[in-house]
């Protein structure tokens, strides 16, 4: 049996036009496979971006422990202190997984314009962070069209002006300030008493970038600051596009007159490293005396929308996979069968050559490998082709929970493809051995005097 | 007694189901890769109708949503949030509904106003952005069918607290009010709550709710809370609160409504009713939109999530085109192979090519057929056992755990009928119609 190989790829040439049929239908599954593979791989890494990067969370995300819970309704109680916050960024700053880390402060305000207000989410941001993140290669790679800003830029581009914030688009539109800084740079300014039961009120507001902030601080007075906008975006969920807004940390610090942060986002070089990182961090820090609840990424409670949305389309994936799996096995069985029947007559022959069971059983099943493979190559083609095609069209759809549309991407991964070929592989074989299996222990005589074949 | 000679057709048929009675064992895998091809089709159909109706059904129920809806044009635009007097329910434009809905009682269950209003909530140095849902009450108990309970913990609003409110879960916790009880809330049987006042605590035993006015006002009013309950969706859950409807009414200082939901005895009568509704607003002159709420802004997720599933669903449907049409394919091209010579007598006995053509399409179809049966039996099963298996699974933006149910898709297993016979006999088709182009002497001396 040392031409094994050799002879099994001879035999499949005799019924070329059936075997065709059975690598192209191969082929075609396998093609579905790898496109539904590599769309899964897209939208992971897009909702993970979107999860760390986009929604300021980090990949361990460390309030004080029970602040995930707690720190917006007690928010001095659960909130991470000066002391807290440093012994955090100490541990992660010698810790070489950790790329960088920062600290955030959320809160609930309201946006004003002189004429109205609408309550919105306020986000703080250390402006150096913020600026790592939308320039990480992470970002640019996945997320690049929800991370730039639909007008004007980041707060970051303005170190001389403390009262920058970004504004969700929809925020903006509420507010009638269709124009941020840079485009409101020399337009006549504003009355300082605003007409606003009039039609002079949406020409008078759009002529600054100018908004008003108010919020109950911790202990229950009124405070309010001035802030310019200077970008509008659209925030990575949809419930946030009419009431969102990032201010630098410093500011909104000021503005709940408060020195705590919620939280600090850790964002390391491995997201496989987010898990092991919260563990040591948690233990670290007990040693030091401070409680802390570090989650990873993927931990429910902290990223339900990446995990729920994950898991569902993970068994959706996984149906499709086992569905296209088991025709694709069938559809083999099918192929071996009618070559089996067909060929009895030769089974029998080897067998009187002295070809054992196992060896005759070894020879057909290679045949069946090889078409396999075949059709796995001519799939993994199809598949990539087809990915190309998808990429080009620039096909957009809007997936649920995300603002607008994105565009339909399917990224191949070199391991994806690999898992699912390692997947159907053993299916096929084993779906021609079940075939062989049975024919050659069949009695010689009956091999050889066989009607068919 | 002359001699009966059976018409052409009746020959096909009967030639077809012999040789497939003969032919089985080569037929087997393409039988049982049709009939999982008819299994898949019509599990993942039956999933997503039975996803739909249970989620229209939560949602319907839950949110108290009516068969008929009215509401001003554009009131679901941001423009309604910077003008939102402008598109509010008058209280004249009230009256003219009332009226209708008392000539059509007998078509009518409830009719609840709603009033919807965006501002924020404050207890004790925590504040949120909220939703602020307001409605009438006892019209809302009987919109909620079986969630008459809402509560997961105090109770559903009632009309002798005029200032109580029901927080979100969500909510709550962000203003520090939770469930206290440990007991399972929801009815296994009903997937609604069970109508049990489950204790909760609140760091405040009220809150400050602030809106602006439909002209630009602050106003502040305080609710005390009552209950809490989950809102369905996770954005939803940390931002919404219900109150009775003179309430919201009061905070925003109107009399003006955001929604009429009008719920029907008879739910399919909505096309109907929202027609006859349409005309009498247009006859009135009233401008008012009467919609069916799927076609709405609000229904926006749900049909995102059913079109993410429709498109899974093409996937599936063309990979088992491709596989189950080759799969018939080359079983037929060996059947056909094997019966060339059988082909040449039938030739010269006087069949003719379409004949032929024909034999072998009715030889696939009654393949497809008795696949399709298999793959009816096999769904029927599965489909049993997943309902009781009470599988439950997380979905994305959904707050609570869905349970997996398969539904008994009669329009799947029609069409799954029809399209693996379709498949079936274009693959027999294309696999003859090589060999029935044969000279008759070629196809005899075939072997």
């Amino acid at each position: 049996m040392e031409r094994a190989w050799a002879v099994a790829a001879r035999n499949l040439r005799r019924n070329r036009r059936r075997n065709l049929a059975t690598a192209l239908a191969v082929a075609f599954g396998f093609a579905g496979l790898v496109l539904i593979g590599c769309y899964g791989n897209r939208v992971e890494q897009f909702l993970r971006t979107n999860a760390v990067y986009l929604q300021h969370s980090g990949h361990v995300t460390v309030f004080l422990e029970n602040g995930l819970h707690k720190a917006s309704a007690e928010p001095e109680k659960f909130q991470l202190k000066p002391a807290a916050q440093q012994k955090i960024l100490a541990w992660a700053a010698q810790d070489r997984r950790v790329e960088f880390a920062a600290r955030y402060l959320r809160g609930v305000g309201l946006a004003g314009n002189g004429c109205g207000t609408h309550p919105t989410r306020l986000l703080g941001i250390e402006p150096s962070a913020l600026q790592r993140i939308l320039h990480h290669s992470e970002v640019a790679k996945w997320s690049d069209e929800i991370a730039r800003p639909v007008k004007g830029r980041w707060m970051d581009a303005y170190p001389s002006l403390p009262q920058a914030v970004a504004v969700s688009e929809g925020l903006s539109l509420l507010l009638q300030k269709p124009r941020v800084h840079d485009e409101a740079v020399g337009l006549p300014p504003a009355p300082l008493i605003l007409h606003c039961d009039t039609d002079q009120r949406v020409d008078e507001l759009g002529r600054d970038a100018n908004v008003q902030l108010a919020a109950i601080t911790y202990d229950g007075s009124l405070n309010a600051v001035d802030a310019e906008m200077v970008a509008t975006f659209h925030p990575s969920e949809t419930l946030g596009e009419d009431g969102t807004m990032y201010t630098s940390l410093a500011m909104l610090q000021t503005l709940f007159a408060t020195d705590q942060a919620t939280y600090v986002g850790l964002f390391l070089h491995n997201e496989k490293d987010a898990q092991a990182v919260a563990r040591d961090l948690t233990a670290a820090l007990a040693k030091d005396g401070l409680a802390v609840e570090a989650l990873p990424y993927h931990d429910e409670r902290s990223k339900p929308y990446y995990v729920g949305t994950m898991a569902f389309l993970g068994a959706v994936a996984g149906f499709i996979t086992l569905l296209v799996e088991l025709v694709l096995a069938l559809t083999v069985l099918g192929a071996m069968t009618l070559t089996i029947l067909e060929r009895t007559r030769e089974i029998g022959t080897w067998r009187a050559l002295g070809f054992t069971r196992g060896q005759v059983t070894a020879l057909i099943v290679r045949e069946a490998l090889i078409l396999s493979l075949l059709g796995l190559c001519v799939g993994l083609l199809l598949g990539l082709l087809a990915s190309l095609a998808i990429n080009a069209s620039g096909i957009r759809f809007a997936p649920p929970g995300v603002p607008g549309t994105i565009p339909l991407i399917i990224v191949p991964a070199a391991w994806i493809c690999a898992l699912q070929a390692a997947i159907v592989i053993p299916g096929l074989g084993l779906a021609a051995w079940i075939v062989v299996r049975a024919q050659v222990k069949r009695n010689l005589v009956d091999l050889l005097t066989s009607q068919t074949g | 007694m002359p001699l009966q000679v059976p018409h052409a057709s009746q020959l096909i048929v009967k030639v077809a189901f012999r040789n497939v009675r003969r032919n089985w064992r080569h037929s087997i895998a393409a039988l049982a890769t049709l009939a999982v091809g008819f299994l898949a089709l019509a599990l993942f159909q039956g999933y997503i109708e039975a996803f739909l109706r249970s989620q229209l059904d939560v949602i319907y129920s839950r949110i108290m949503i009516g068969e008929v809806m009215v509401q001003k044009q554009g009131s679901g635009k941001r423009e309604a949030r910077i003008h939102p007097e402008k598109y509010w329910i008058s209280e004249s434009e009230q009256k003219f509904l009332d009226r209708w809905v008392a000539e059509h009682q007998a078509a009518v269950k409830t009719n609840v106003r709603t009033l919807l209003l965006i501002g924020m909530a404050h207890m004790g140095g925590s504040s949120a952005q909220v939703i602020v849902w307001g409605h009438d009450i006892p019209e809302g108990q009987i919109a909620r069918r079986k969630w008459a309970w809402n509560t997961w913990a105090g109770h559903p609003l009632r009309e002798t607290e005029p200032s109580g409110t029901i927080l979100a879960l969500g909510l709550a916790e962000i203003l520090g009010c939770s469930v206290t009880s440990e007991e399972p809330v929801l009815d296994p049987v009903t997937a609604a709550p069970r109508p049990i006042e489950r204790p909760f605590q609140c760091k405040q035993p009220s809150l400050m709710l602030t809106v602006t006015s439909g002209r630009g006002r602050t106003n502040a009013l305080e609710a005390d809370v009552v209950g809490l309950t989950r809102a369905g969706s996770r954005d939803f859950d940390e931002h919404l609160l219900w109150v009775p409807i003179r309430f919201a009414q009061d905070l925003a200082s109107t009399r003006g409504v955001s929604q009429y939901m009008i719920v029907l005895n008879r739910p399919s009568e909505g096309p109907k009713l929202r027609a006859e509704l349409r005309a009498a607003l247009a006859q009135a002159g009233i401008q008012l939109e009467v919609v069916d709420w799927i076609d709405t802004e609000g229904a926006d997720l749900l049909r995102r999530g059913i079109d993410l599933l429709t498109v899974f669903r093409g996937l599936v449907f063309i990979v088992i085109l491709v596989i189950a049409g080759a799969a018939v394919l080359t079983t037929m091209m060996k059947t056909v192979r094997e019966r060339t010579r059988e082909i040449g007598t039938l030739r010269s006995l006087g069949y003719l090519r379409r004949h032929i053509l024909a034999l072998f399409a009715v030889e696939s179809a009654m393949l497809a057929i008795l696949a399709g049966c298999i793959g009816l039996v096999s769904s029927v099963a599965v489909t049993f056992a997943i309902n009781t298996a009470t599988i439950t699974y997380k979905g994305g933006l959904l707050a609570d755990a869905i349970p997996l149910r398969v539904g008994y898709s009669y329009a799947a297993y029609a069409w799954g009928f029809v399209f693996l016979s379709v498949v079936a006999v274009l693959a027999a088709l294309l696999a003859a119609s090589g060999v029935t182009r044969l000279r008759i002497a070629d196809a005899l001396s075939d072997g």
